[in-house]
């Protein structure tokens, strides 16, 4: 796999291949960040675009600092909270610091086929973490899909490494009681 | 005798390998805490298969078309701004050519006599070549313009 320095020095001396090889390779983290901050979906691909547009634009600025994954991170993140400014103020990102516990949970599925989804423990999950405060859902995705570190988080959205593991702990709290009242216990724990 | 159970919090730690010798011996002697901990790990493993958004398989090619787009736009405003300059210089070419430096003493009241003698000079070859080419020009601007306000609309 080409190496992260050589491949942005590649598209600096102005190789599109090469900004298509970063697309490939960062599209799935963007696409996850954008995606948990962003509810309406008409607007995460939007968004996701203008995201590779800044990052083109700027990519002569990075100076590697950091990985080019927590860079990358950091602009999608950046981007998403600066749209959900414009659309519905910061109390959406963050849901109220001290309100998760009283969260809404997801709607019961009233659809005909609705119940047997719900039987889908991964269906559910991914309900109830489009239903946290954003900025939860995205901790979540950051740590345990793309295995990023308390601190590499904490770059990224720009938090102290104590408060991001406080969210992601008390995000996954709120998902386990919400999976055990839907699901029976002895699901959960197969 | 009360037992006191590992919080949720403890337990995260321990999956997350951030736990102390304590919170392992506790789960081993506590049936109560290692279900806890069952239910946990359960949540980490559908967690980590989660697939919040996937964008389309053609997104790719989309950002591509975008930035060749905008690199287009930018190369269209310099050719517009060189046109622009080009333009300019051509008139003050064509002025000072025909009435040289008086032309700077003209006072603003004597602008419709300028005007005047400038469309009597039109008859001239060389002038009307020049005006011809500036009113391409301008078309030339125009042109790309309406294209501009087009390619945003789409």
């Amino acid at each position: 796999m080409i190496d992260n320095r050589a491949l942005v020095e590649t598209i600096l001396r102005g190789d599109p291949d090469a900004f298509r090889t970063l697309i490939r390779q960062h599209q799935r983290l963007v696409g996850h960040i954008v995606g948990r901050m962003v509810k309406n979906r008409e607007d995460v691909e939007d968004i996701c675009q203008e995201v590779f547009l800044k990052i083109y634009r700027s990519l002569k600025d990075f100076k590697f600092n950091s990985q080019l994954s927590t860079w990358i991170a950091a602009i999608a993140f950046n981007t998403a909270v600066t749209h959900m400014q414009k659309t519905k103020g910061a109390e959406a990102i963050f849901g109220g610091d001290d309100e998760i516990d009283s969260f809404p949970a997801a709607p019961d599925g009233s659809a005909p086929d609705a119940a047997a989804e719900r039987a889908n423990i991964s269906f559910v999950l991914r309900t109830e973490i489009d239903h946290l405060p954003p900025l939860y859902g995205t901790i979540v995705a950051l740590f345990h899909l793309h295995e990023m570190s308390y601190q590499e988080i904490g770059t990224i959205m720009k938090l102290p490494k104590g408060t991001v593991k406080s969210y992601l702990f008390r995000g996954r709290r709120l998902l386990k009681q919400r999976l055990t009242a839907q699901i029976r216990q002895e699901d959960l724990c197969l | 005798m009360s037992i006191n159970h590992l919080s949720d919090d403890q337990i995260q730690e321990y999956l997350d390998g951030l736990s102390s010798e304590v919170t392992h011996i506790h789960l081993e002697k506590c049936a109560a805490c290692r279900e806890n901990l069952k239910a946990y790990q359960n949540l980490y493993k559908h967690l980590q298969g989660d697939t919040p958004f996937e964008l389309p398989s053609d997104f790719e090619d989309k950002v591509m078309s975008n930035i060749r787009g905008q690199s287009e736009t930018a190369n269209s405003g310099l050719l517009t701004f060189f046109l622009s300059l080009l333009g300019v210089a051509g008139a003050f070419f064509t002025i000072f050519y025909y009435y040289g430096l008086n032309f700077l003493k003209a006072a603003p009241e004597n602008f419709i006599l300028i005007v005047d003698r400038v469309a009597k000079e039109l008859n001239g070859g060389l002038t009307l070549i020049v005006a011809a080419a500036l009113i391409l020009i301008l078309l030339g601007i125009v042109d790309r313009n309406i294209a501009r306000v087009r390619s945003r609309i789409s």
